[in-house]
This record gives C-alpha cells, sequence and structure tokens, in this order.
C-alpha cells in the first residue's frame, strides 16, 4: 500500500504543476549526488547553470574571472508549450506529474514552504494560479525538517564550493565545464558518505 | 527498462519507445495509487488479434480488449512511453521507476525450462545483459509475479465479462467505465489481503462488476 502524507497529496492532485514550469529549483549537492545515483545519471544530464545572485557567497567560478555560477535543474521545451523541469512528465495538456518521486529535491519537497531566519512560512513565489496555500495545510514538521535538511546540505556545498574556488583562482590560465564542477560535487560527497558510514559503525 | 544493474546505461531506452506495454489490472492500480492519476489519462485500449482469457468486452458478444500505456502525446513521431524523461545528452529514464509496469521490470527476461533467459528478440545493444547470470533469482521472482498478475487478472476481467454479457445487446461501455470497474476490484482485492474473506471473491468481483456495468 501507497501512502502520502496530505499536503504531498495536496500537492499530487495539482494536475498542472506550475511551479516545475515557472520556479528555477535550485537543488542541494546532496540532492545531485541522490538523483545521479540512484538514476545512474551524469549530472549535466539535469542541470544547467544560471548567473549567481550578486550578493551569493557560494556561486562557484569556472575560470579565475568568470561570472560566478548556480546549479539549477534543467528545462526542457517543446514545440508549443512552455519549457519545464526536465523531470517533469507531459501527461496531457495542464496535467503533469514530477518524474523523481521521492528523490525530488528538498526544496522541491519542502514547496511551499520556506524558512525565514528558524520560521516556516508559505513561500511568496508559488506560481499557483488557484489555489492560495495556508500553513495549516502543511504538515509543518515534516516541512521544517526538510527545510533544516537542506540548509544543513547547502552549508557544507558552500564549504565544497569555496574549496573549489580557491583551487580556481590559483591557476590564471585554468578554465572548467559544468561537468568538470560536478564531477568535483560527486567525488566530495561519494567520499563524505563513506566517511559518514563508517563513522557511523565505529 | 528492466534491472537497474546498470546494463541499460549505455542504451537510449529502445523499449521504452518501440513497444505497447500492456498492463495488468495491478499495474494499474499501482500508477493510480502513487501518481495520483485518472486511469484513462495513461492508458489507452488496444484491440485483442485474437481473444485472450484477459480480453475484456465492451459490448456483449463484442470484441476483446487489452489496455497499454499510452505514448507522450506531445511527440507522436517518436511514439515515447508517456512516462519516459528526456533529460539533456540524449540520455532518457522511467519517471514511475518505482511504481513501472511489470512488463517493464522483467523486460527483456523470460521464463522457460532452461530458467531465466533473454528474448530472442530483444531491442538491447549487444552485450548489455552480460551479467544476468548473477541475478537469476530475483528475475525468477519478478516473472513469477508477472504471471501471477496475469492469472489475477483474468480473474478480474471474467467477473466483468460475465456482467457485460448479461446486459442487453446494445448496451455499450466505455473505456473510463471498465477503468474504474478495475481500480475499485483491485481496491477490493487489496483490503482482503487484510482480512480473512467472508464471501468468496468470485462473488465480490459480480457485486463489483454488475455495480459498474449499470452506469450507463
Ligand atoms: S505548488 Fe501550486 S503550482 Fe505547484 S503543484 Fe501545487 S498548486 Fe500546482
Ligand atoms: S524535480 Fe519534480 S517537483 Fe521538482 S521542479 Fe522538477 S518536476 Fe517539479
Ligand atoms: S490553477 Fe494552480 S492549483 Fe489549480 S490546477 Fe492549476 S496550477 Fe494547480
Ligand atoms: S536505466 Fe534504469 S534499469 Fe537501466 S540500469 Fe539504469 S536504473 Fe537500471
Ligand atoms: S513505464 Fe517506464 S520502463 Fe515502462 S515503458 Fe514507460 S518509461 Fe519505460
Ligand atoms: S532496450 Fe534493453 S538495454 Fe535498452 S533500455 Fe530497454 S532493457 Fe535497457
Amino acid at each position: 500500500m501507497i501512502t502520502h502524507p496530505d499536503h504531498e497529496l495536496l500537492w499530487l492532485s495539482c494536475a498542472a504543476k506550475r511551479c516545475c514550469s515557472l520556479r528555477t529549483v535550485r537543488p542541494t549537492g546532496g540532492d545531485i549526488w541522490r538523483i545521479a545515483t540512484r538514476l545512474h545519471v551524469p549530472p549535466e544530464s539535469f542541470l544547467r547553470s544560471i548567473p549567481a545572485e550578486p550578493d551569493a557567497d557560494d556561486g562557484v567560478l569556472l575560470a579565475p574571472t568568470s561570472q560566478p555560477v548556480h546549479l539549477a535543474l534543467a528545462r526542457r521545451a517543446t514545440k508549443g508549450r512552455q519549457a519545464a523541469c526536465v523531470f517533469l512528465m507531459h501527461i496531457r495538456e495542464e496535467v503533469a506529474r514530477c518524474g523523481l518521486g521521492e528523490l525530488r529535491p528538498l526544496p522541491c519537497q519542502a514547496f511551499p514552504g520556506r524558512d525565514a531566519c528558524g520560521t516556516l512560512r508559505i513561500r511568496e513565489d508559488h506560481g499557483c494560479t488557484c489555489r492560495s496555500w495556508n500553513l495549516a495545510e502543511l504538515d509543518r514538521p515534516a516541512v521544517a525538517a526538510l527545510l533544516a535538511q537542506e540548509a544543513a546540505e547547502r552549508a557544507r556545498d558552500r564549504q565544497l564550493v569555496h574549496l573549489w574556488n580557491e583551487q580556481v583562482k590559483s591557476d590564471e590560465g585554468s578554465k572548467y565545464s559544468l561537468a568538470d564542477f560536478c564531477g568535483y560535487l560527486l567525488y566530495a560527497y561519494t567520499a563524505q558518505m563513506a566517511e559518514a558510514t563508517a563513522g557511523g559503525t565505529a | 527498462m528492466s534491472e537497474c544493474i546498470g546494463a541499460c546505461l549505455a542504451c537510449e531506452g529502445r523499449c521504452c519507445s518501440v513497444y505497447i506495454v500492456p498492463l495488468t489490472g495491478f499495474d494499474v492500480w499501482r500508477i493510480v495509487q502513487a501518481q495520483r492519476l485518472a486511469p484513462e489519462l495513461f492508458i489507452q485500449r488496444e484491440p485483442e488479434d485474437y481473444p485472450t482469457p484477459a480480453g475484456f468486452l465492451l459490448r456483449p458478444g463484442g470484441p476483446t480488449f487489452a489496455i497499454a500505456l499510452r505514448h507522450q502525446y506531445d511527440r507522436r513521431n517518436e511514439r515515447p512511453c508517456i512516462f519516459l524523461l528526456q533529460l539533456r545528452e540524449g540520455i532518457q529514464r522511467c519517471g514511475i521507476y518505482a511504481h513501472r509496469p511489470l512488463a517493464c521490470q522483467t523486460y527483456p527476461m523470460q521464463l522457460q525450462l532452461a530458467g531465466v533467459v533473454p528474448r530472442a528478440d530483444m531491442l538491447c545493444p549487444t552485450g548489455s545483459w552480460m551479467g544476468i547470470g548473477e541475478r537469476p533469482d530475483e528475475w525468477r521472482e519478478r516473472l513469477v509475479q508477472q504471471d501471477s498478475e496475469w492469472e489475477r487478472y483474468a480473474l478480474v476481467v471474467q467477473a466483468w465479462n460475465t456482467a457485460v454479457r448479461t446486459r442487453p445487446a446494445d448496451a455499450g461501455y466505455v473505456l473510463d467505465q471498465y477503468l474504474a470497474y478495475l481500480v475499485a476490484a483491485y481496491d477490493t482485492l487489496n483490503a482482503l489481503t487484510n482480512q480473512p474473506l467472508a464471501t468468496p471473491l468470485d462473488a465480490t468481483f459480480a457485486a463489483l462488476a454488475n455495480a459498474w456495468t449499470k452506469i450507463d
């Protein structure tokens, strides 16, 4: 028997999934690692780079003087339809579903919740046109736990990005691709996961 | 796409674009549960070339049909499965992997007297399934489950057909009605697995089929 938490049911029952067309989803390094290893796909098959916001402290450098970038889920456009997340399955016009199931990135799972300095809020940019969300509809402890996990993974990503950027800046002529950075990220996560498992059994 | 042992890594998902994937009622029920999708959105009917025990009627004395997964509505030329994800760089993956139909879970293997062997007509690139010898038990388990699901499905279909046959000759049903019956029948079966059987199964199906075939 497959059961869904209530707020996930609400989310599943929205047919159009506008949030998956309109929003820019930035997965965490952990999300990227989970998707790539479970689906056996290279991260560059589902990611694109977007310019990091000017005040971001976790933008990735691909060359010593390049504009820092962030990783976001790639989009796919088909004839006569607005671009949408590569993982969105288009069942029929105005009916779509996420193809990742429980593997979907933490920000998607926590949607439409967001963390406002430790308080759970509804995102302002949720993109829904026919329903408004209210906090009472969310499984608040579960969403708060997802947001906490997301914050912890982003803190770890920030450290990994700093190490990477130092390396890039130390060599004036260096030039890397998105795939190079993804390779580094996967390598680092695989090492950390192995360590965590070893630490857990020791 | 079938077993996750990396065999499909180098393949562009040929089996997911070429075949018409046949479904049992259990496959339908599981996808409906997991995706909260109305069955008629992802299912099409296929006339049977010759009647089988799992072929259902839509009118008394009419032809029999099977059900199959639809293809993507907006990519008609390539005809990929409705659930196939197209990632970048030509990579494709199943978007309902955990709940994909039994036919997909067992492809490209079949059960023979000699044991589990790849189908002679498989579409997989040469060498994909070199590692098959390592996990024959898992394949066998799925292939056996597939067989027993087809048997169970045939019983559910026969209850429906019996009810349809008792209706006036001009009574016709649409696919949506049959699918609604299917989901209700498997809901009932699922509930029954948790309790001892009060009424015989045949009677339960017959009651359900009659309930649904009265909706005109
Ligand atoms: S979050 Fe909004 S747009 Fe997204 S699926 Fe739900 S209701 Fe639809
Ligand atoms: S991963 Fe799934 S939930 Fe997230 S944006 Fe893509 S389709 Fe939507
Ligand atoms: S209007 Fe919003 S909530 Fe309603 S179906 Fe469309 S996207 Fe979903
Ligand atoms: S494509 Fe699917 S079936 Fe093939 S190896 Fe990967 S996960 Fe397994
Ligand atoms: S359900 Fe999944 S595995 Fe089966 S044909 Fe469709 S995409 Fe392929
Ligand atoms: S054709 Fe064979 S190798 Fe290719 S995806 Fe299908 S099962 Fe895998």
